[in-house]
């Protein structure tokens, strides 16, 4: 890292399958309020805003930017907007954080966000044409390989949608909250994409997330404990060549490695409290656990199976409800950040993992091809 | 003068109707028209790199690994048998233009010789429960005269499925794992 910097603001919108009661603008400006009051700032202290969002298709407005610029208080300012698939949301901050590494600015501004309700992702995944297969389908080859390769045993996914959709109930933004989901309920619920069932898919989420970055200076003169940032790193690969493996991504592998040497983290397993990982569909957190070197080959489908996964575990994953529980598509990843974020500083409230020092967020996008990736902790870099 | 001109603008008139069409002419490039030449003649046609001998189909006209560009020489038909080599069944999801109902198989088939997969294709002679990685399959073509590939175009060439029907079970026996599990997926 250049310089020190740290998340000093975090705001969520509710989400909800459709937030009628605000336009884009107003959901959007709904979590900067909520970041900046958090930050102690007014829009006036910040210095540049950079926002990010999946694709005009899925909400069929094209460059909203354009009009919402005022929503955003970005007039007479720097103005960015980051585009990288489903991982936008992580992107987005970390192309935020950097503005402030660099000492271009003091205070930035993240801000990511999908009014799903307003389009239709599934339409726009599939260009129009007939026979779209979404992105569970375009995943559910991958996970089956998971599956095959590991030997993991069917209850796996259904036991991460439990945890996932019980543990939104203490997260007062989450969208689909099922205190008392059952691995049954799951296990019966309809196949939509073998291996996915219903209940292990991610809901379409109208919501916005924000967070204020600032440097050493701001930082270290806030009232409330900054969550420090450790690591940030980005890394992409072709949707397709030969020899590809999608399901341990190099891409990922590397993201993971880069994070982890640049905040000294050997045994991330044994170092990192809690992550917050991008989990669209129940296969993919033991997948990310092993993909990101958390665990070893075969060994994430038994952290998920010990309990080790838990809020309360050894090594908590989505303690938030994951995206399992809500999904405004590119406001994914920002959420993932905000809570690891939220848990450092200790202030994530009811689903608070005990004790957390160090928190990794994680976010993918594409064809398993994109990664933003960060670590958190609760105090400044060394 | 002014005042009569406003007057005369009525709500209706200030109702936005949104329909914007662009069309667009493109040649294909050079692979891509000797890939569809070969499809409206019933063949599959590829390119090998001539750097890793690594092939193709279809192919974009360089290999993405060696960052090597191919021309017509290293145009090459290849076999219409292959093994699947990953597969899901989709519940098709309702959105204005889907016109699927039924689950479908969404299969990846690798052709012998080649190694890219075809994703997204249909496997039939044998039920849905039945389909399973290593699954020895043929093309089956549609008619001459239904061939449709105008669908294709440079920004992404949207399957095969308007001249291939599916991918039919050949009742070999199945494939070994480690014949394809480099290019599985």
């Amino acid at each position: 890292m250049k310089q020190p910097v740290a998340v000093v603001g975090v705001g969520q919108t509710h989400f909800k399958k459709r937030r009628d009661d605000v336009s884009i603008a107003g959901l959007i400006r709904e979590a900067i309020d909520r970041a900046l009051l958090d930050a102690q700032m007014e829009l006036s202290d910040i210095d540049a805003v950079v926002i990010g969002k999946a694709p005009d298709a899925f909400e069929g407005i094209v460059m909203p930017e354009l009009y919402l610029a005022g929503a955003l208080g970005a007039a007479g300012k720097p103005l960015l907007r980051v585009h990288t698939a489903g991982s936008v949301g992580g992107s987005t901050v970390i192309v935020a954080a950097h503005q402030v590494i660099t000492g271009i600015h003091s205070r930035v501004l993240a801000v990511a966000w999908e009014k799903q309700s307003e389009g239709n992702a599934q339409w726009g995944l599939a260009g129009g044409r007939s026979r779209g297969i979404g992105a569970g389908g375009a995943f559910a080859p991958w996970m089956r390989a998971y599956i095959h390769d590991t030997k993991a045993p069917e209850h796996i996914g259904w036991q991460v949608a439990v945890k996932d959709r019980r543990v939104a109930a203490k997260n007062p933004y989450a969208h689909l909250k099922m205190p008392d989901l059952t691995i049954e309920e799951v296990s019966e619920s309809p196949m939509l994409w073998d291996p996915i069932r219903f209940h292990e898919s991610c809901p379409s989420s109208d919501g916005a997330c924000a967070l204020v970055i600032a440097d050493e200076r701001v930082a270290g003169s806030q009232s409330r404990t900054p969550a420090w940032i450790h690591g940030l790193s980005v890394r992409s690969e072709l949707a397709q060549f030969p020899g590809r493996n999608p399901v341990r991504v190099r891409a990922g592998v590397e993201c993971a490695h880069d994070v982890y040497d640049q905040a000294g983290i050997t045994d991330p397993r044994r170092e990192i409290d809690m992550a917050e990982l991008y989990v669209p569909f129940s296969w993919y957190e033991p997948m990310w656990l092993e993909g990101h070197d958390i665990a070893g080959h075969g060994e994430g489908w038994r952290m998920v199976d010990t309990g080790e996964t838990e809020l309360g575990g050894a090594f908590p994953v989505n303690p938030s409800g994951g995206v399992l529980s809500t999904n405004a598509i590119g406001a994914s990843g920002a959420v993932r950040f905000a809570e690891a974020a939220l848990q450092v500083r200790g202030l994530a409230g009811e689903h608070q993992v005990e004790g957390a020092r160090t928190a990794l967020a994680q976010a993918y996008g594409g064809a398993a091809q994109y990664f933003a990736m960060g670590v958190f902790r609760s105090t400044p870099p060394e | 003068m002014s005042g009569a001109g406003a007057s005369a603008v009525t709500k209706e008139d200030l109702v936005m109707n949104h329909l914007v069409r662009l069309s667009y002419r493109e040649e294909l490039s050079p692979n891509l028209d000797r890939f569809v030449d070969g499809l409206l003649e019933g063949k599959l046609v590829g390119q090998r790199c001539p750097s890793c001998a690594r092939m193709y189909v279809p192919s974009k006209g360089y290999c993405p690994l060696c960052v090597v560009a191919m021309d017509e020489s290293e145009a090459v038909e290849v076999a219409q048998v292959g093994t699947v080599t990953a597969f899901t069944v989709i519940t098709p999801v309702p959105y204005y233009g889907q016109q699927q109902v039924d689950p479908f198989v969404y299969a990846s088939v690798l052709l012998d010789g080649v190694d890219t997969p075809i994703t997204g294709q249909d496997i039939t002679g044998i039920p849905h429960e039945q389909v399973r990685s290593g699954l020895r399959v043929r093309a089956v073509w549609k008619p001459v005269e239904e061939r449709d590939v105008s669908h294709i175009s440079n920004r992404g060439w949207g399957g095969l499925d308007s001249v291939i029907s599916s991918f039919e079970a050949t009742g070999e026996p199945d494939a070994s794992e480690d014949s394809y599990e480099e290019y599985a997926l």
